[in-house]
């Protein structure tokens, strides 16, 4: 199984639109996928209709003896599961921190899993605590959902640096720019913007659309209702290039 | 998933109507599909565990494999396959071939359905449960009658909603008391039409009684092969694939078998005119199938040649076909004369005829000692058996022992036969002894076989290719390069007949030795003569 979190310091930047449709789009590819919903507030759990219950929650969770697999639902969509948020995630840095060696913890108590998936999506919370660099330390890719602007490139670079001093070496950070709109002076130089940063941009931006915010009428991911349209196929193109990078060498079942 | 079957009397419609009274539902009628289920004469592929099933989608075809796992490999083909290498792409043939060999996936039976697809929905729009209600009929090969299934419920319970799946099978259960069932669509299919797979094999599931008199166990035998015989016409005249007429010569050729080998158990007049009938049978099947067998070698020969040479077979294969053309007309008319449906009808009364058996027992019953050829009607058929069998056995030691270096191909070619008398024989009676002692009986009496076949195989595949290669000069039906083709190819088999020559030896001192002889001794030879015994012994008891 190969673990890729979406993750930012900030909120409303993208990262559960990716999460989403990107699981979805592995899970169309044969994938056997699962979300995991770490972000108390739900909208992925929303996107997929599952009802943000986790029973055992946060306690259990830090403690290392929830049953993950027993929590598991099946989405409306073949070989994609859902691992659902729970409020009480909230508080799960606090839980955390009475755990033995907390930054450990994700990785642990995904072990039961990684011989039933391929690929795991994990749609964290927009902070940076406990429950994050437990999240790094399990993870494969990072992927940074990034809106073009001076601002957010300043919380990529603190990003960067988080991971650097933690010591993560086998984490690989893969920023994109998202919500891009080319009427916004701003967004038009987004090449020169990602000159900026120390690590590659991908390829791939996904453009600023209001087919995507309707995910939240529809509760759906994005190509149930608009296949061919812009986002749709900058998520696939997104996908494309994620998905190259982890079929080369190892495939997506061991972690490279 | 699991699977359940509505009652007859409910309407399909119905059950969606009250399940949506109860659950928020979403409904989707699926299209009607025609499906064919496909499987060899000998139900390989059922024996495998492997479901083939085609259905025509415009002027295409979808194949369906379903392993004995559960997966179903899809595919999409211009023509329903008609053999495994029809079958693409990997892995399809690969896990067909194996299993169907050279012989033809027939349709077996058709069933038609439509289908209803049925998610059940909570208030979220969220899916908590699906199910799909197939309606079908079926349909036998020959297109005729229809007949209705009870319609499945097929339920695809979905992770994490148990209590919804609980909820809505408990529901089924009591208001429209549905069954629970395993069985696959193919099965029911099956099952509707009246075909039972697994009722065909070539090979003869005998349980005689060592007690019975010989008269009636030698009928058991012969309406086993009769029953072959029969099954095998249509595939043959039709010419299905060339393994009905293999198995239906080889039912006459060990019938003939039987008749002599299984000696003084019916009047001789009897015995005398079907083996005569049986001798004609068996003439007629001959060229045909010896056309088959080469036919069936040319992919052999193709791969033995330099690919650049292989294209020079072709006029060989071309020549090989007329003839098959032509021998399967002739075949076609032996099995539609009146000679040859007397020949059957004539027998399976007399087979049937339990009183005849009797009556001719009795009237010889008592005179056993004085008659030159007595009957043996009434003796045990085991003891008829072991006497057979050991006299066969007894033949090939002696005929094998004087078969030296430079001895001629004929008389490997004679062993061979004298082999394959002990086979048959072997196989008619193995219900009459203890299995894990015949075992090793049986495999020793075939590597004898197989050895002097494969010897046999090679002298023959060579004369008939130069039977062939003077056709095609006569005809001038091909150029100088097929000559030379097939001159290489006779001339790879002299050298691999040699080879096999000089294993013979090997072959036979280890089927002459001491301890198979002892095995064949334990299990058939005569009970130590009582003559030689020392009268002090007798005294003794
Ligand atoms: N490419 C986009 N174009 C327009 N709106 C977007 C786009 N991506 C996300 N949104 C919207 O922005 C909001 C925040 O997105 P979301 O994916 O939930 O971000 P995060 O998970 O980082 O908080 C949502 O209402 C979403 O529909
Ligand atoms: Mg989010």
């Amino acid at each position: 199984m190969r673990i890729l979190a979406t993750y930012n310091f900030k909120g409303g930047v993208g990262k559960t639109a990716t999460a989403v449709n990107l699981a979805y789009l592995a899970a169309m590819d044969g994938a056997k996928t699962l979300v995991w919903d770490l972000d108390p507030q739900g909208a992925a759990s929303f996107y997929f209709r599952v009802k943000p219950r986790v029973k055992g929650g946060a306690r259990k969770l830090a403690k290392g003896d929830l049953n993950l697999g027993g929590r598991i639902k099946a989405t409306d969509f073949e070989s994609l599961d859902l691992l659902p948020a729970d409020f009480s995630y909230r508080h799960l840095d606090l839980d955390l921190d009475k755990a033995k060696k907390p930054e450990k913890q994700i990785s642990r108590i995904l072990k039961p899993l990684r011989k039933e998936y391929d690929l795991l999506f994990i749609d964290c919370a927009p902070s940076i605590s406990l429950v994050s660099e437990s999240v790094f330390r399990a993870s494969d890719v990072l992927l940074v959902p990034t809106v073009p602007t001076p601002l957010s490139l300043r919380t990529l670079l603190q990003l960067l640096k988080t991971v650097r001093k933690a010591g993560l070496k086998g984490l690989g950070i893969f920023p994109f720019f998202c919500m891009v709109d080319r009427r916004r002076t701003l967004h038009r130089g987004t090449a020169d913007l990602a000159e900026q940063i120390p690590v590659p941009f991908l390829g791939t931006e996904i453009p600023y659309s209001s087919l995507v915010e309707q995910m939240g009428l529809r509760r759906a991911p994005l190509h149930t209702f608009a296949r061919r349209s812009k986002p749709a196929l900058a998520y696939e193109a997104l996908w494309y290039e994620i998905g190259d990078w982890l079929e080369d060498g190892s495939g997506y079942f061991t972690k490279g | 998933m699991s699977l359940f079957v509505l009652r007859e009397k409910t309407p399909p419609d119905e059950l969606v109507k009250e399940l949506g009274e109860v659950f928020p539902i979403e409904v989707r009628k699926e299209p009607k599909e025609r499906v064919t289920y496909h499987d060899t004469f000998d139900w390989s592929l059922d024996r495998a565990g492997l479901t083939l099933a085609t259905t025509r989608i415009g002027r295409q075809v979808r194949v369906a494999l379903t392993t004995t796992d559960g997966r179903v490999l899809d595919s999409i083909a211009q023509n329903t396959p008609e053999f495994a290498s029809d079958l693409a792409p990997a892995p399809l043939p690969g896990i067909v071939e194996p299993v169907a060999k050279h012989r033809r996936l027939l349709p077996r039976a058709r069933g038609e359905w439509t289908g209803i697809f049925i998610s059940i929905v909570n208030p979220d729009g969220k899916a908590v449960g699906r199910l799909r209600i197939r309606i079908g009929t079926a349909t036998p090969s020959n297109g005729e009658g229809e007949i209705d299934l009870a319609p499945r419920i097929e339920f695809f319970a979905l992770k994490g909603y148990n209590a919804e799946e609980k909820r809505v099978t408990a529901f089924l259960k009591e208001r429209f008391r549905v069954k629970r069932v395993k069985r696959s669509e193919q099965a029911a299919i099956y099952d509707a039409v009246g075909l039972s797979p697994g009722d065909y094999t070539s090979s003869l599931r005998l349980k005689l009684d060592p007690e019975a008199p010989a008269a009636g166990a030698a009928k058991q035998i012969h309406l086993g092969l009769l029953r072959i015989i029969e099954a095998n016409r249509e595939g043959l005249t039709r010419d299905w694939d060339a393994e009905f007429l293999h198995d239906f010569r080889t039912a006459v050729r060990r019938t003939r078998s039987a008749l002599s080998q299984i000696r003084d158990v019916f009047p001789p007049d009897v015995a005398d005119h079907f083996m005569k009938e049986f001798r004609w049978l068996g003439s007629k099947t001959g060229p045909a199938r010896d056309i088959d067998v080469y036919l069936l070698k040319i992919p052999a020969y193709r791969a033995a040649l330099y690919p650049s040479a292989r294209k020079d077979l072709e006029p060989l294969v071309r020549l090989l076909k007329e003839k098959k053309k032509a021998e399967l007309s002739r075949l076609r008319r032996c099995i539609h004369s009146r000679r040859f449906k007397k020949l059957l009808g004539d027998w399976r009364v007399f087979l049937e005829d339990s009183e005849g058996a009797e009556a001719v027992g009795s009237e010889t019953g008592g005179s056993e000692t004085e008659a030159p050829a007595p009957l043996r009607a009434n003796t045990p058929i085991k003891e008829v058996a072991s006497s057979r069998i050991w006299a066969a056995f007894r033949k090939v030691q002696k005929k094998g022992s004087r078969i030296g270096q430079f001895s001629p191909a004929e008389d490997l070619h004679k062993l061979r036969l004298d082999c394959k008398k002990l086979r048959y024989l072997l196989r008619f009676f193995q219900s009459l002894y203890p299995a894990d002692a015949l075992d090793p009986v049986i495999r020793e009496i075939k590597n004898l076989q197989d050895h002097l076949g494969d010897y046999n195989d090679l002298q023959v595949q060579r004369d008939a290719l130069r039977g062939f290669a003077e056709e095609i000069m006569e005809s001038k039906a091909a150029p100088p390069a097929t000559l030379l083709a097939m001159g290489q190819l006779m001339g790879q088999l002299e050298g691999k007949q040699h080879k096999e020559r000089d294993l013979f030896h090997d072959h036979f001192s280890r089927f002459s030795r001491e301890r198979n002889v002892r095995r064949f001794r334990r299990l058939f030879g005569p009970e130590p003569d009582t003559d030689a015994q020392t009268p002090s012994k007798r005294k003794k008891r």
